[in-house]
Protein backbone atom coordinates (compact mmCIF):
# COMPACT_ATOMS: atom_id res chain seq x y z
CA UNK A 1 0.00 0.00 0.00
CA UNK A 2 1.16 3.50 -0.72
CA UNK A 3 2.48 5.49 2.17
CA UNK A 4 0.10 8.19 3.37
CA UNK A 5 1.65 11.41 4.47
CA UNK A 6 0.05 13.86 6.81
CA UNK A 7 0.56 17.27 5.34
CA UNK A 8 -0.12 19.25 8.51
CA UNK A 9 0.13 22.43 6.48
CA UNK A 10 -2.24 25.13 7.48
CA UNK A 11 -2.42 28.44 5.68
CA UNK A 12 -4.55 30.66 7.97
CA UNK A 13 -6.85 31.46 5.05
CA UNK A 14 -9.51 29.05 6.18
CA UNK A 15 -8.32 26.15 4.07
CA UNK A 16 -5.99 23.21 4.49
CA UNK A 17 -4.69 20.53 2.18
CA UNK A 18 -5.50 17.03 3.32
CA UNK A 19 -4.68 13.58 2.10
CA UNK A 20 -6.89 10.60 2.84
CA UNK A 21 -7.25 7.05 1.65
CA UNK A 22 -10.84 6.47 0.62
CA UNK A 23 -11.93 2.98 -0.42
CA UNK A 24 -8.32 2.12 -1.20
CA UNK A 25 -7.47 5.21 -3.21
CA UNK A 26 -5.36 8.08 -1.99
CA UNK A 27 -6.79 11.51 -2.69
CA UNK A 28 -5.46 14.97 -1.91
CA UNK A 29 -7.62 18.09 -1.77
CA UNK A 30 -7.61 21.60 -0.43
CA UNK A 31 -10.67 21.97 1.79
CA UNK A 32 -12.29 24.60 3.97
CA UNK A 33 -11.56 23.96 7.61
CA UNK A 34 -15.23 24.21 8.42
CA UNK A 35 -16.12 21.51 5.89
CA UNK A 36 -17.70 18.42 7.42
CA UNK A 37 -16.29 15.05 6.48
CA UNK A 38 -19.67 14.00 5.05
CA UNK A 39 -19.70 17.01 2.71
CA UNK A 40 -16.12 16.28 1.70
CA UNK A 41 -17.09 12.75 0.69
CA UNK A 42 -20.24 13.80 -1.14
CA UNK A 43 -19.27 17.09 -2.72
CA UNK A 44 -15.53 16.85 -3.23
CA UNK A 45 -15.30 13.16 -4.03
CA UNK A 46 -18.78 12.55 -5.45
CA UNK A 47 -19.33 9.61 -3.11
CA UNK A 48 -23.02 10.25 -2.54
CA UNK A 49 -23.77 6.88 -0.96
CA UNK A 50 -23.02 8.47 2.39
CA UNK A 51 -26.26 10.27 3.25
CA UNK A 52 -27.19 13.32 5.31
CA UNK A 53 -30.33 12.82 7.35
CA UNK A 54 -30.50 14.86 10.53
CA UNK A 55 -27.72 17.29 9.61
CA UNK A 56 -27.39 19.04 13.00
CA UNK A 57 -27.42 16.85 16.04
CA UNK A 58 -25.82 13.71 14.65
CA UNK A 59 -28.50 11.28 15.63
CA UNK A 60 -29.73 9.51 12.46
CA UNK A 61 -26.60 7.62 11.44
CA UNK A 62 -27.23 7.93 7.67
CA UNK A 63 -23.74 9.44 7.34
CA UNK A 64 -21.97 6.53 9.08
CA UNK A 65 -18.62 5.55 7.57
CA UNK A 66 -15.54 3.68 8.76
CA UNK A 67 -12.76 6.01 9.90
CA UNK A 68 -9.52 4.17 10.68
CA UNK A 69 -11.48 0.97 11.12
CA UNK A 70 -14.29 2.22 13.35
CA UNK A 71 -17.78 3.36 12.48
CA UNK A 72 -18.33 7.06 13.10
CA UNK A 73 -20.78 9.72 12.00
CA UNK A 74 -19.13 11.74 9.25
CA UNK A 75 -21.37 14.73 10.01
CA UNK A 76 -19.73 14.96 13.45
CA UNK A 77 -16.16 15.17 12.15
CA UNK A 78 -14.38 17.92 10.25
CA UNK A 79 -12.79 16.86 6.97
CA UNK A 80 -9.45 18.30 8.15
CA UNK A 81 -9.56 15.92 11.11
CA UNK A 82 -9.45 13.01 8.68
CA UNK A 83 -6.05 14.07 7.32
CA UNK A 84 -3.97 10.92 7.02
CA UNK A 85 -6.91 8.64 7.73
CA UNK A 86 -8.20 5.46 6.15
CA UNK A 87 -11.86 5.73 5.17
CA UNK A 88 -14.33 3.14 3.96
CA UNK A 89 -17.68 4.25 2.56
CA UNK A 90 -20.52 2.14 1.21
CA UNK A 91 -19.04 2.50 -2.29
CA UNK A 92 -16.04 0.54 -1.07
CA UNK A 93 -18.03 -2.50 0.04
CA UNK A 94 -18.74 -4.30 -3.22
CA UNK A 95 -19.79 -3.85 -6.83
CA UNK A 96 -23.19 -4.60 -8.46
CA UNK A 97 -21.67 -7.78 -9.95
CA UNK A 98 -19.86 -8.73 -6.82
CA UNK A 99 -21.84 -7.69 -3.77
CA UNK A 100 -20.27 -7.69 -0.33
CA UNK A 101 -21.95 -10.34 1.90
CA UNK A 102 -23.51 -7.47 3.89
CA UNK A 103 -25.03 -6.02 0.71
CA UNK A 104 -26.13 -9.51 -0.28
CA UNK A 105 -27.86 -9.86 3.08
CA UNK A 106 -29.83 -6.64 2.60
CA UNK A 107 -30.77 -7.81 -0.91
CA UNK A 108 -31.77 -11.33 0.10
CA UNK A 109 -33.65 -10.42 3.27
CA UNK A 110 -35.30 -7.23 2.00
CA UNK A 111 -33.41 -5.20 4.59
CA UNK A 112 -34.54 -1.92 3.09
CA UNK A 113 -37.51 -0.05 1.69
CA UNK A 114 -36.63 3.51 0.69
CA UNK A 115 -32.94 2.78 1.19
CA UNK A 116 -32.05 6.08 2.80
CA UNK A 117 -30.66 4.56 5.99
CA UNK A 118 -29.11 1.58 4.21
CA UNK A 119 -25.53 2.76 3.57
CA UNK A 120 -25.13 3.81 7.21
CA UNK A 121 -26.74 0.58 8.41
CA UNK A 122 -24.30 -1.44 6.34
CA UNK A 123 -21.30 0.41 7.74
CA UNK A 124 -22.48 -0.23 11.30
CA UNK A 125 -23.07 -3.88 10.39
CA UNK A 126 -19.50 -4.02 9.02
CA UNK A 127 -18.12 -2.64 12.27
CA UNK A 128 -20.10 -5.23 14.24
CA UNK A 129 -19.18 -8.25 12.13
CA UNK A 130 -15.51 -7.33 12.28
CA UNK A 131 -15.43 -8.00 16.02
CA UNK A 132 -18.41 -10.29 16.49
CA UNK A 133 -18.77 -13.01 13.83
CA UNK A 134 -21.97 -14.46 15.35
CA UNK A 135 -24.03 -11.62 16.81
CA UNK A 136 -27.34 -12.34 18.53
CA UNK A 137 -30.32 -10.28 17.46
CA UNK A 138 -29.95 -8.19 20.64
CA UNK A 139 -26.31 -7.52 19.82
CA UNK A 140 -27.32 -6.42 16.31
CA UNK A 141 -29.98 -4.12 17.77
CA UNK A 142 -27.41 -2.55 20.06
CA UNK A 143 -24.96 -2.12 17.19
CA UNK A 144 -27.52 -0.14 15.14
CA UNK A 145 -28.98 2.02 17.91
CA UNK A 146 -27.25 4.97 16.23
CA UNK A 147 -28.84 4.25 12.84
CA UNK A 148 -32.46 5.26 12.44
CA UNK A 149 -34.73 3.62 9.89
CA UNK A 150 -38.16 5.07 9.27
CA UNK A 151 -39.42 2.34 6.94
CA UNK A 152 -38.56 -1.22 7.81
CA UNK A 153 -39.29 -1.66 11.50
CA UNK A 154 -35.76 -3.13 11.73
CA UNK A 155 -36.73 -6.85 11.67
CA UNK A 156 -35.53 -7.37 8.11
CA UNK A 157 -32.37 -5.42 8.77
CA UNK A 158 -31.55 -7.77 11.62
CA UNK A 159 -32.17 -10.77 9.38
CA UNK A 160 -29.95 -9.18 6.73
CA UNK A 161 -27.08 -8.84 9.19
CA UNK A 162 -27.57 -12.41 10.37
CA UNK A 163 -27.52 -13.59 6.77
CA UNK A 164 -24.25 -11.72 6.21
CA UNK A 165 -22.78 -13.20 9.39
CA UNK A 166 -23.58 -16.72 8.16
CA UNK A 167 -22.20 -16.09 4.69
CA UNK A 168 -18.99 -14.67 6.13
CA UNK A 169 -18.47 -17.49 8.59
CA UNK A 170 -18.85 -20.05 5.84
CA UNK A 171 -15.80 -18.55 4.14
CA UNK A 172 -12.12 -19.23 4.65
CA UNK A 173 -10.24 -17.04 7.10
CA UNK A 174 -8.41 -15.27 4.26
CA UNK A 175 -11.58 -14.50 2.33
CA UNK A 176 -13.30 -13.28 5.45
CA UNK A 177 -10.40 -11.03 6.36
CA UNK A 178 -10.31 -9.56 2.88
CA UNK A 179 -13.96 -8.61 3.25
CA UNK A 180 -13.81 -7.24 6.78
CA UNK A 181 -10.46 -5.70 7.60
CA UNK A 182 -10.59 -2.22 6.17
CA UNK B 1 -25.43 22.45 7.79
CA UNK B 2 -22.10 24.26 7.86
CA UNK B 3 -20.29 25.78 10.83
CA UNK B 4 -19.30 29.45 10.48
CA UNK B 5 -15.95 29.93 8.69
CA UNK B 6 -12.89 28.87 10.67
CA UNK B 7 -9.65 30.57 9.73
CA UNK B 8 -7.05 28.20 11.12
CA UNK B 9 -6.62 24.63 12.28
CA UNK B 10 -3.79 23.09 14.29
CA UNK B 11 -3.19 19.48 15.15
CA UNK B 12 -0.30 19.51 17.65
CA UNK B 13 1.40 16.21 18.34
CA UNK B 14 2.75 17.03 21.79
CA UNK B 15 1.21 18.54 24.89
CA UNK B 16 3.88 21.23 24.96
CA UNK B 17 3.02 22.40 21.45
CA UNK B 18 -0.63 22.42 22.37
CA UNK B 19 -0.02 24.54 25.49
CA UNK B 20 1.96 27.02 23.37
CA UNK B 21 -0.97 27.30 20.97
CA UNK B 22 -3.40 27.77 23.84
CA UNK B 23 -1.11 30.40 25.34
CA UNK B 24 -1.11 32.37 22.08
CA UNK B 25 -4.65 31.80 20.89
CA UNK B 26 -6.57 30.74 24.02
CA UNK B 27 -9.37 33.28 23.79
CA UNK B 28 -9.84 32.78 20.04
CA UNK B 29 -9.41 29.03 19.92
CA UNK B 30 -11.53 26.00 20.68
CA UNK B 31 -10.11 22.59 21.47
CA UNK B 32 -11.67 19.70 19.58
CA UNK B 33 -11.44 16.16 20.96
CA UNK B 34 -14.17 13.77 19.80
CA UNK B 35 -16.19 16.68 18.43
CA UNK B 36 -19.43 14.92 19.37
CA UNK B 37 -20.65 17.93 21.34
CA UNK B 38 -18.63 20.66 19.67
CA UNK B 39 -19.70 19.91 16.08
CA UNK B 40 -23.44 20.29 16.76
CA UNK B 41 -22.71 23.57 18.58
CA UNK B 42 -20.58 24.84 15.68
CA UNK B 43 -23.31 23.90 13.20
CA UNK B 44 -25.96 25.69 15.23
CA UNK B 45 -23.54 28.63 15.46
CA UNK B 46 -23.87 28.55 19.21
CA UNK B 47 -20.08 28.41 19.13
CA UNK B 48 -18.20 30.49 16.58
CA UNK B 49 -14.43 30.21 16.71
CA UNK B 50 -11.64 31.47 14.44
CA UNK B 51 -9.26 28.68 15.42
CA UNK B 52 -9.59 24.96 16.08
CA UNK B 53 -6.98 23.00 18.00
CA UNK B 54 -7.34 19.28 17.39
CA UNK B 55 -5.84 17.35 20.32
CA UNK B 56 -6.36 13.86 18.91
CA UNK B 57 -2.69 13.31 18.08
CA UNK B 58 -1.31 14.10 21.52
CA UNK B 59 0.04 10.85 22.99
CA UNK B 60 0.28 12.25 26.54
CA UNK B 61 -3.49 12.61 26.64
CA UNK B 62 -4.02 8.96 25.71
CA UNK B 63 -2.57 7.52 28.89
CA UNK B 64 -4.70 4.82 30.50
CA UNK B 65 -3.83 2.47 33.34
CA UNK B 66 -3.07 1.92 37.03
CA UNK B 67 -0.15 3.70 38.68
CA UNK B 68 1.47 4.18 42.05
CA UNK B 69 1.62 7.89 42.80
CA UNK B 70 3.56 7.09 45.97
CA UNK B 71 4.06 3.80 47.82
CA UNK B 72 0.65 2.48 48.87
CA UNK B 73 -1.29 5.05 46.85
CA UNK B 74 -2.55 3.39 43.72
CA UNK B 75 -4.72 5.21 41.19
CA UNK B 76 -6.32 4.59 37.82
CA UNK B 77 -5.16 7.34 35.45
CA UNK B 78 -7.52 8.11 32.59
CA UNK B 79 -6.07 10.44 29.94
CA UNK B 80 -8.48 13.07 28.63
CA UNK B 81 -8.50 11.48 25.17
CA UNK B 82 -9.71 8.10 26.41
CA UNK B 83 -12.78 7.24 24.34
CA UNK B 84 -16.13 6.19 25.80
CA UNK B 85 -15.65 2.89 23.98
CA UNK B 86 -12.56 2.10 26.07
CA UNK B 87 -14.29 3.10 29.31
CA UNK B 88 -17.25 0.89 28.42
CA UNK B 89 -15.26 -2.25 27.66
CA UNK B 90 -11.71 -2.19 29.07
CA UNK B 91 -11.05 -5.30 31.22
CA UNK B 92 -9.52 -3.18 34.00
CA UNK B 93 -12.64 -1.00 34.16
CA UNK B 94 -14.97 -3.99 34.05
CA UNK B 95 -13.17 -5.88 36.81
CA UNK B 96 -12.25 -3.10 39.25
CA UNK B 97 -14.16 0.09 38.38
CA UNK B 98 -17.43 -1.18 36.87
CA UNK B 99 -19.35 2.02 37.78
CA UNK B 100 -17.41 3.73 34.99
CA UNK B 101 -18.51 1.24 32.37
CA UNK B 102 -22.09 1.40 33.78
CA UNK B 103 -22.00 5.06 32.71
CA UNK B 104 -19.98 4.83 29.50
CA UNK B 105 -21.71 1.90 27.85
CA UNK B 106 -24.99 3.73 27.32
CA UNK B 107 -23.60 7.06 26.11
CA UNK B 108 -25.31 7.80 22.82
CA UNK B 109 -24.60 4.95 20.41
CA UNK B 110 -21.65 2.96 19.04
CA UNK B 111 -20.56 5.76 16.69
CA UNK B 112 -20.64 8.39 19.46
CA UNK B 113 -18.69 6.10 21.83
CA UNK B 114 -16.05 5.46 19.16
CA UNK B 115 -15.29 9.19 18.96
CA UNK B 116 -16.38 10.87 22.21
CA UNK B 117 -13.77 11.31 24.96
CA UNK B 118 -13.92 11.57 28.72
CA UNK B 119 -12.14 14.95 28.60
CA UNK B 120 -14.68 16.38 26.17
CA UNK B 121 -17.58 15.08 28.20
CA UNK B 122 -16.28 16.46 31.52
CA UNK B 123 -15.29 19.87 30.16
CA UNK B 124 -18.54 20.18 28.19
CA UNK B 125 -20.34 19.54 31.53
CA UNK B 126 -23.80 18.91 30.16
CA UNK B 127 -26.04 18.45 33.22
CA UNK B 128 -27.47 15.26 31.70
CA UNK B 129 -24.09 13.76 30.74
CA UNK B 130 -23.20 10.37 32.16
CA UNK B 131 -19.51 10.52 33.09
CA UNK B 132 -19.54 13.42 35.58
CA UNK B 133 -21.54 11.36 38.13
CA UNK B 134 -19.11 8.42 38.53
CA UNK B 135 -16.17 10.82 38.48
CA UNK B 136 -17.74 12.65 41.44
CA UNK B 137 -18.77 9.45 43.21
CA UNK B 138 -15.23 8.07 43.03
CA UNK B 139 -13.62 11.20 44.56
CA UNK B 140 -11.45 11.70 41.50
CA UNK B 141 -8.79 14.33 41.00
CA UNK B 142 -8.64 16.24 37.72
CA UNK B 143 -5.39 17.71 36.39
CA UNK B 144 -5.70 20.94 34.42
CA UNK B 145 -2.59 22.29 32.65
CA UNK B 146 -1.53 25.51 30.98
CA UNK B 147 1.79 27.07 30.07
CA UNK B 148 1.71 28.76 33.47
CA UNK B 149 1.52 25.51 35.39
CA UNK B 150 -0.67 22.73 36.64
CA UNK B 151 -3.78 22.82 38.79
CA UNK B 152 -5.42 19.85 40.51
CA UNK B 153 -9.10 19.85 41.38
CA UNK B 154 -11.29 17.47 43.24
CA UNK B 155 -14.25 16.49 41.06
CA UNK B 156 -16.50 18.34 43.52
CA UNK B 157 -14.66 21.62 42.80
CA UNK B 158 -14.28 20.99 39.06
CA UNK B 159 -17.94 21.38 38.01
CA UNK B 160 -19.26 24.89 38.51
CA UNK B 161 -22.68 24.79 36.91
CA UNK B 162 -24.56 24.46 33.64
CA UNK B 163 -21.83 23.65 31.08
CA UNK B 164 -19.31 25.41 33.28
CA UNK B 165 -16.10 24.07 34.79
CA UNK B 166 -12.92 25.54 36.23
CA UNK B 167 -11.03 25.03 32.93
CA UNK B 168 -9.91 28.40 31.53
CA UNK B 169 -9.43 29.34 27.88
CA UNK B 170 -5.67 28.75 27.92
CA UNK B 171 -5.95 25.46 29.81
CA UNK B 172 -6.46 21.83 28.98
CA UNK B 173 -7.83 18.96 31.05
CA UNK B 174 -5.04 16.39 30.87
CA UNK B 175 -6.23 13.43 32.92
CA UNK B 176 -8.43 12.12 35.69
CA UNK B 177 -6.97 10.16 38.62
CA UNK B 178 -9.25 7.74 40.42
CA UNK B 179 -8.15 6.29 43.76
CA UNK B 180 -7.98 2.51 43.80
CA UNK B 181 -10.83 0.82 45.70
CA UNK B 182 -10.66 0.22 49.45
CA UNK B 183 -11.64 -3.18 50.75
CA UNK B 184 -15.38 -3.71 51.06
CA UNK B 185 -16.26 -0.93 48.65
CA UNK B 186 -18.67 -1.14 45.73
CA UNK B 187 -20.11 1.43 43.35
CA UNK B 188 -22.78 1.54 40.67
CA UNK B 189 -24.50 3.93 38.25
CA UNK B 190 -27.73 3.87 36.31
CA UNK B 191 -29.80 6.31 34.32
CA UNK B 192 -33.26 6.72 32.93
CA UNK B 193 -33.61 8.14 29.43
CA UNK B 194 -36.62 8.62 27.15
CA UNK B 195 -34.98 6.71 24.32
CA UNK B 196 -32.39 3.96 24.88
CA UNK B 197 -28.89 5.42 24.92
CA UNK B 198 -30.02 9.03 25.13
CA UNK B 199 -29.11 11.73 27.67
CA UNK B 200 -30.50 11.01 31.11
CA UNK B 201 -33.79 12.23 32.57
CA UNK B 202 -32.29 11.32 35.90
CA UNK B 203 -29.20 9.35 36.83
CA UNK B 204 -27.89 8.03 40.13
CA UNK B 205 -24.39 6.99 41.12
CA UNK B 206 -23.44 5.57 44.51
CA UNK B 207 -20.44 4.19 46.32
CA UNK B 208 -20.75 2.27 49.59
CA UNK B 209 -18.12 0.87 51.95
CA UNK B 210 -19.27 -2.00 54.16
CA UNK B 211 -17.82 -3.74 57.18
CA UNK B 212 -19.83 -6.86 57.96
CA UNK B 213 -23.00 -5.46 56.43
CA UNK B 214 -22.68 -2.15 58.27
CA UNK B 215 -22.35 0.95 56.14
CA UNK B 216 -19.06 2.68 56.99
CA UNK B 217 -19.36 5.46 54.46
CA UNK B 218 -21.07 6.30 51.20
CA UNK B 219 -21.01 8.85 48.41
CA UNK B 220 -24.11 9.49 46.34
CA UNK B 221 -24.73 11.87 43.42
CA UNK B 222 -27.82 12.48 41.31
CA UNK B 223 -27.45 13.76 37.75
CA UNK B 224 -29.74 15.02 35.02
CA UNK B 225 -31.94 17.20 37.20
CA UNK B 226 -29.85 20.21 38.17
CA UNK B 227 -27.26 22.45 36.48
CA UNK B 228 -24.67 20.07 37.89
CA UNK B 229 -24.90 16.71 39.68
CA UNK B 230 -26.18 17.14 43.23
CA UNK B 231 -24.77 15.26 46.20
CA UNK B 232 -27.35 13.40 48.30
CA UNK B 233 -25.89 14.33 51.68
CA UNK B 234 -28.93 13.40 53.78
CA UNK B 235 -29.07 9.97 52.20
CA UNK B 236 -25.39 9.43 52.95
CA UNK B 237 -26.00 10.43 56.58
CA UNK B 238 -29.05 8.19 56.77
CA UNK B 239 -27.03 5.16 55.68
CA UNK B 240 -24.09 5.85 57.98
CA UNK B 241 -23.65 3.12 60.60
CA UNK B 242 -26.78 1.23 59.56
CA UNK B 243 -26.94 -2.50 58.96
CA UNK B 244 -27.90 -2.78 55.34
CA UNK B 245 -31.18 -4.53 54.59
CA UNK B 246 -33.51 -4.21 51.66
CA UNK B 247 -35.88 -2.19 53.87
CA UNK B 248 -33.13 0.29 54.80
CA UNK B 249 -32.25 0.76 51.12
CA UNK B 250 -35.90 1.41 50.32
CA UNK B 251 -35.97 4.08 53.04
CA UNK B 252 -32.69 5.55 51.79
CA UNK B 253 -34.21 5.90 48.31
CA UNK B 254 -37.14 7.78 49.87
CA UNK B 255 -34.73 10.14 51.64
CA UNK B 256 -32.95 10.66 48.30
CA UNK B 257 -36.16 11.53 46.47
CA UNK B 258 -37.02 13.90 49.32
CA UNK B 259 -33.73 15.81 49.43
CA UNK B 260 -32.91 16.22 45.73
CA UNK B 261 -34.41 19.33 44.18
CA UNK B 262 -35.94 18.30 40.90
CA UNK B 263 -37.52 20.45 38.25
CA UNK B 264 -39.99 19.77 35.48
CA UNK B 265 -38.87 20.15 31.90
CA UNK B 266 -40.01 18.90 28.52
CA UNK B 267 -38.71 15.41 29.20
CA UNK B 268 -40.30 14.75 32.58
CA UNK B 269 -42.35 16.39 35.33
CA UNK B 270 -40.85 16.72 38.78
CA UNK B 271 -43.42 14.25 40.19
CA UNK B 272 -42.34 11.64 37.67
CA UNK B 273 -38.69 12.35 38.37
CA UNK B 274 -39.27 11.78 42.10
CA UNK B 275 -40.82 8.40 41.31
CA UNK B 276 -37.89 7.55 39.05
CA UNK B 277 -35.45 8.61 41.77
CA UNK B 278 -36.92 6.19 44.29
CA UNK B 279 -36.76 3.35 41.79
CA UNK B 280 -33.25 4.06 40.49
CA UNK B 281 -31.99 5.09 43.93
CA UNK B 282 -32.95 1.69 45.34
CA UNK B 283 -31.55 -0.26 42.38
CA UNK B 284 -28.24 1.57 42.29
CA UNK B 285 -27.70 1.26 46.05
CA UNK B 286 -28.52 -2.47 45.88
CA UNK B 287 -26.05 -2.95 43.06
CA UNK B 288 -23.34 -0.98 44.89
CA UNK B 289 -23.87 -3.13 48.01
CA UNK B 290 -23.69 -6.31 45.98
CA UNK B 291 -20.42 -5.12 44.45
CA UNK B 292 -19.09 -4.05 47.86
CA UNK B 293 -19.49 -7.66 48.94
CA UNK B 294 -17.45 -8.68 45.89
CA UNK B 295 -14.91 -5.85 46.31
CA UNK B 296 -15.80 -4.12 43.03
CA UNK B 297 -15.42 -0.39 43.12
C1 LIG C 1 -26.44 11.84 19.26
C2 LIG C 1 -25.65 12.08 20.51
C3 LIG C 1 -26.03 11.44 21.68
C4 LIG C 1 -25.30 11.65 22.86
N1 LIG C 1 -25.71 11.01 23.99
C5 LIG C 1 -25.01 11.19 25.12
C6 LIG C 1 -25.39 10.51 26.33
O1 LIG C 1 -26.33 9.71 26.36
N2 LIG C 1 -24.66 10.75 27.44
C7 LIG C 1 -23.58 11.59 27.46
O2 LIG C 1 -22.96 11.76 28.49
N3 LIG C 1 -23.20 12.23 26.34
C8 LIG C 1 -23.88 12.05 25.19
N4 LIG C 1 -23.46 12.71 24.05
C9 LIG C 1 -22.27 13.60 24.09
C10 LIG C 1 -21.01 12.77 23.89
O3 LIG C 1 -20.79 12.01 25.02
C11 LIG C 1 -19.75 13.57 23.66
O4 LIG C 1 -18.79 12.64 23.27
C12 LIG C 1 -19.15 14.34 24.83
O5 LIG C 1 -20.06 15.10 25.53
C13 LIG C 1 -18.11 15.32 24.37
O6 LIG C 1 -16.90 14.68 24.18
P1 LIG C 1 -16.03 14.94 22.89
O7 LIG C 1 -14.76 14.25 23.11
O8 LIG C 1 -16.79 14.61 21.68
O9 LIG C 1 -15.77 16.51 23.03
P2 LIG C 1 -15.77 17.70 21.98
O10 LIG C 1 -17.09 17.82 21.35
O11 LIG C 1 -14.59 17.60 21.11
O12 LIG C 1 -15.55 18.92 22.98
C14 LIG C 1 -16.53 19.32 23.91
C15 LIG C 1 -16.05 20.56 24.66
O13 LIG C 1 -14.97 20.25 25.51
C16 LIG C 1 -13.79 20.99 25.14
N5 LIG C 1 -12.69 20.04 25.35
C17 LIG C 1 -12.60 18.78 24.83
N6 LIG C 1 -11.52 18.14 25.33
C18 LIG C 1 -10.91 19.00 26.18
C19 LIG C 1 -9.75 18.92 27.03
N7 LIG C 1 -9.01 17.80 27.13
N8 LIG C 1 -9.42 20.01 27.77
C20 LIG C 1 -10.15 21.15 27.69
N9 LIG C 1 -11.26 21.28 26.92
C21 LIG C 1 -11.64 20.22 26.18
C22 LIG C 1 -14.04 21.47 23.74
O14 LIG C 1 -13.36 22.66 23.47
C23 LIG C 1 -15.54 21.66 23.74
O15 LIG C 1 -15.88 22.88 24.31
C24 LIG C 1 -24.17 12.52 22.86
C25 LIG C 1 -23.79 13.15 21.68
C26 LIG C 1 -24.50 12.94 20.51
C27 LIG C 1 -24.06 13.63 19.25
S1 LIG D 1 -26.45 13.10 9.19
FE1 LIG D 1 -27.59 12.26 10.82
S2 LIG D 1 -26.01 11.39 12.04
FE2 LIG D 1 -24.91 12.34 10.48
S1 LIG E 1 -35.32 1.91 4.49
FE1 LIG E 1 -36.21 3.86 4.54
S2 LIG E 1 -35.20 4.72 6.24
FE2 LIG E 1 -34.59 2.70 6.37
Amino acid sequence: MNQLKELQKSSADGTKTIQVRVNGQIVEREVHIRMLLVDFLREELGLTGTHVGCSVEGRCGACTILLNGENVKSCLTLAVQADGANILTVEGLGTPDNLHPIQEGFWEKHGLQCGFCTPGMMMSAYNLLKVNPHPSSDEIREAIVGNLCRCTGYEHIIEAVQYAAERLSSMSKEEREKLLTY
Amino acid sequence: MYPAPISDYFAPSTLEECLDLLYHYGSQAKIIAGGQSLLPLLKLRMVDTPIIIDINRIIELQEFGEKFLEPGKRILRIGALTRHKTLASHPLVLSKYPIISDAAKYIGDVQIRNRGTIGGSLVHADPAADLPVPILVLDSTLRVISKDGERDFSAEDFFLGLMMTVVEENEILAYVDIPSPQKGTGAAYSKHSVVFGDFSVISVGARVTLLEDICQSSRIYVGGVNPRPQRAVNTEEFLQGKTITSEILQKAADVMAEEIEVESDMRASNTYRKILLKHYGFNVLSKAIQRAKEDQF
